[in-house]
């Protein structure tokens, strides 16, 4: 597909040929708020690459930064009160120095969005069919009918039956499942190379998460999509993600292969998160398992490993000194800790279920 | 299915709506202290005039079935007679009623256009010296009543430039271009005046809007400023505004009469000043009947304007 669009516009390189940059490559991203009780530095130099094609899951607890990094490396926060710093190279463009109008000839086009909860992501007042055309419209120069018959192509894509009936309805006719799977066919619209998922399923039942998950990742196969899929959920991740970011106050604290990552986890929080996920093979009314404490101040962070006050392994040099993301044994995984899991004797009686029985063993 | 039932709704609360406004206007002459043919007659009447206008008023009945009569006689348009002009009263509000709808559709029409785009403009950035000004003025404007306005755009465009006539009103009929002259001032008085207030209500439910989810994943798509401000921030954010357009258009034909008075545009309010003054109560009765009726009508047409500016209105008026 054609990257021009409206003739002498932006224009970006094959990533797929020999030599190309990578689809993105996040280096040394900084994003801050100004508010009264300070900088909050709510991503504190993250670096990832990512190909197109791939799947990265980005996961972490609320508060860890996962949703601003998200946001930032798409340029879609609001400029007030901001703070950015480090490149966000996107097909060798660097994102965060291009202008409004630059950026939204990148937005929908090529980077598209899915946002966490349907109900209040999709205008209430604006009908569906406008909502997924009016892009198609914008960024392909598509004429009304093409950019109809294409919405009508893409909900039928996502799994919406009666299509063309759809286009006339409002947002609020629909189910939360069906308004979520609009909200993807918008993304997908102009075939955008990456997708960002933020917690695309966190709103919905269950029952539809796996339906949701199915179909993004049948999708971004089907388009050879770059995806990063924001999530609490390493369960998630585990099935559908080619590799897991862990983040944690801001920082990368982990991350690598899924089956490397999970097969061996290093850090004690992605440990921590692990064990946190209820099991069907776990006795009845087993107590489930949490992180105790709560995500540190992002205004003046901990001394040291930031999740040092939270974590069961703790040591003296852990709050002293700042562990640097390092990779270990096995090539591609990283991780920021001086004492990873296994090195150790840990205080406290192990969790349960520790890395041995991560869902990807 | 569902709008006809919604409309049919309201078309029942209008009715009821108005069976009560109308009752309170017929009570209107019967709340006069004292005897009220003696109140408009004064001693002067004769017994025959006297009973003349007793059975006009409905005096001659009890109170429900003098209603009766008088609303079957109203709904023929026959609202009575000014004992002092002679003149029917249906007559006199059909001379004024055209001025007072030409000046509300002018001058809210005015009001809108330049309400609209500078509360878009301050909502863009809050907070923002385009924001700023525009509050100032804005605060500026809602503090100088409209006798103020009109006085000083008399001085300025008609005293001092000749622009515009000072006073006086034609119709539309016998000469559009110097109806358009005198209606002029008029209209941009009363458009002032609601200028600021239009303008602070969209500006602060816009700003609200653009927090909103739906923006952002507008911006998501790459649509440009203008189009998200329009398209997607601005209709989610005129429910504010379809309320008070409907409830200011309906007080600038009742409160207006001082902008009637001074630049002489004989509409209804002005007339039922003069009313008041004369003791001419049945063309009052009729003026304040109108100005009710009128009240009620526009905002049921603000409320039929909701279930098409919000689609979820349409549904939540049947479950």
């Amino acid at each position: 597909m054609s990257l021009l669009h409206k003739a002498g516009r932006l224009a970006f390189p094959d990533v797929e040929a020999p030599g190309a940059p990578p689809l993105l490559e996040v280096d040394d991203l900084h994003t801050s708020f100004r508010t009264p009780l300070g900088l909050v530095r709510a991503v504190d130099g993250v670096s990832f690459t990512l190909q197109r094609g791939r799947t990265m899951g980005l996961v972490g607890e609320s508060g860890s930064g996962k949703t601003v990094l998200s946001r930032s490396i798409m340029g879609l926060l609001p400029r007030a009160n901001l703070e950015r710093s480090g490149r966000v190279l996107f097909s060798g463009h660097d994102i965060t120095a291009m202008r409004p109008r630059e950026l939204r000839q990148v937005w929908g086009a090529h980077i598209a969005m899915v946002f966490q909860d349907p109900m209040t992501a999709l205008n209430p007042v604006v009908r569906i069919g406008r909502q997924i055309t009016e892009h198609l419209r914008l960024h392909l120069s598509m004429s009304r009918s093409e950019a109809r018959e294409t919405a009508i192509a893409l909900l039928n894509s996502v799994g919406i039956p009666e299509p063309r009936a759809r286009l006339r309805s409002y947002p609020f006719q629909l189910s939360g499942g069906m308004r979520q799977r609009v909200m993807i066919a918008i993304a997908l619209a102009c075939g955008p190379k990456l997708l960002l998922a933020d917690e695309p399923t966190t709103g919905l039942d269950v029952t539809i998460q796996a339906q949701i998950l199915d179909l993004l990742a049948a999708q971004q196969a089907e388009r050879y999509m770059a995806m990063i899929l924001v999530t609490h959920d390493l369960g998630v991740v585990a099935g559908r993600a080619d590799d897991v970011v862990v983040m944690y106050a801001g920082k990368i604290v982990e991350m690598g292969p899924t089956n490397a990552l999970f097969s061996d986890v290093k850090m004690p929080y992605t440990e921590a998160l692990l064990a946190s996920i209820p099991r069907l093979t776990d006795p009845v009314h087993t107590r489930l398992s949490a992180i105790e404490g709560r995500p540190p101040d992002l205004v003046s962070p901990p001394h040291g490993c930031r999740f040092a006050p939270r974590c069961r392994y703790v040591q003296a040099r852990c709050t002293e000194e700042e562990p640097p993301l390092v990779e270990g044994d096995t090539p591609g995984h990283l991780f920021a800790c001086w004492f990873p899991v296994g090195s150790i004797t840990t205080r406290g009686p192990r969790p349960t279920t520790a890395a041995q029985s991560g869902p990807s063993s | 299915m569902n709008r006809l039932r919604y409309v049919a709704t309201r078309l029942g609360q209008l009715v009821i709506v108005l069976l009560l406004v109308s009752f309170l206007t017929f009570l209107l002459v019967h709340l006069l202290p004292g005897d009220p043919v003696t109140t408009i007659l004064g001693p002067a009447g004769t017994a025959q005039t006297r009973a003349l206008l007793r059975a006009q008023l409905g005096l001659d009945h009890s109170i429900p079935v003098g209603y009766a009569i008088w609303l079957w006689h109203a709904l023929q348009g026959n609202l009575g007679q000014s004992y002092l002009s002679h003149q029917t009263v249906a007559s006199a509000i059909s001379q004024a009623l055209p001025i007072d709808i030409e000046l509300v559709i002018i001058s809210q029409v005015l009001a809108l256009a330049i309400a609209i785009p500078l509360a878009m403009i301050a909502a863009r950035r809050p907070g923002g010296w385009l924001d700023q000004v525009g509050s100032s003025v804005s605060f500026g404007m809602l503090a100088i009543p409209a006798f103020v306005t009109g006085v000083i755009l008399q001085q300025l465009f008609a005293v001092h430039y000749h622009v515009f006539p000072a006073t006086g009103w034609t119709s539309l009929t016998s000469n559009f271009v110097q109806n358009v002259r005198d209606a002029a001032l008029p209209s941009i008085t009363v458009a002032l005046a609601s200028v600021a207030g239009y303008m602070r209500l969209l500006r602060a439910e816009m700003i609200n809007t653009l927090q909103e989810d739906f923006i952002t994943m507008a911006r998501s798509k790459g649509l440009s400023t203008p189009r998200i401000l329009m398209r997607h921030a601005f209709r989610p954010s005129t429910f504010p505004l379809l309320t008070a357009a409907g409830l200011s258009i309906a007080a600038v034909v009742s409160s207006d009469f001082v902008v009637e008075y001074i630049f002489q545009a004989p509409g209804l309010g002005y007339q039922a000043i003069n009313a008041i003054y004369a003791r001419d109560y049945l063309i009052l009765q009729g003026d304040v009947l109108v100005i009710a009726v009128l009240f009620v009508v526009s905002l049921f047409v603000v409320n039929m304007l909701y279930a098409v500016v919000d689609p979820r209105t349409r549904r939540a008026a049947v479950t």
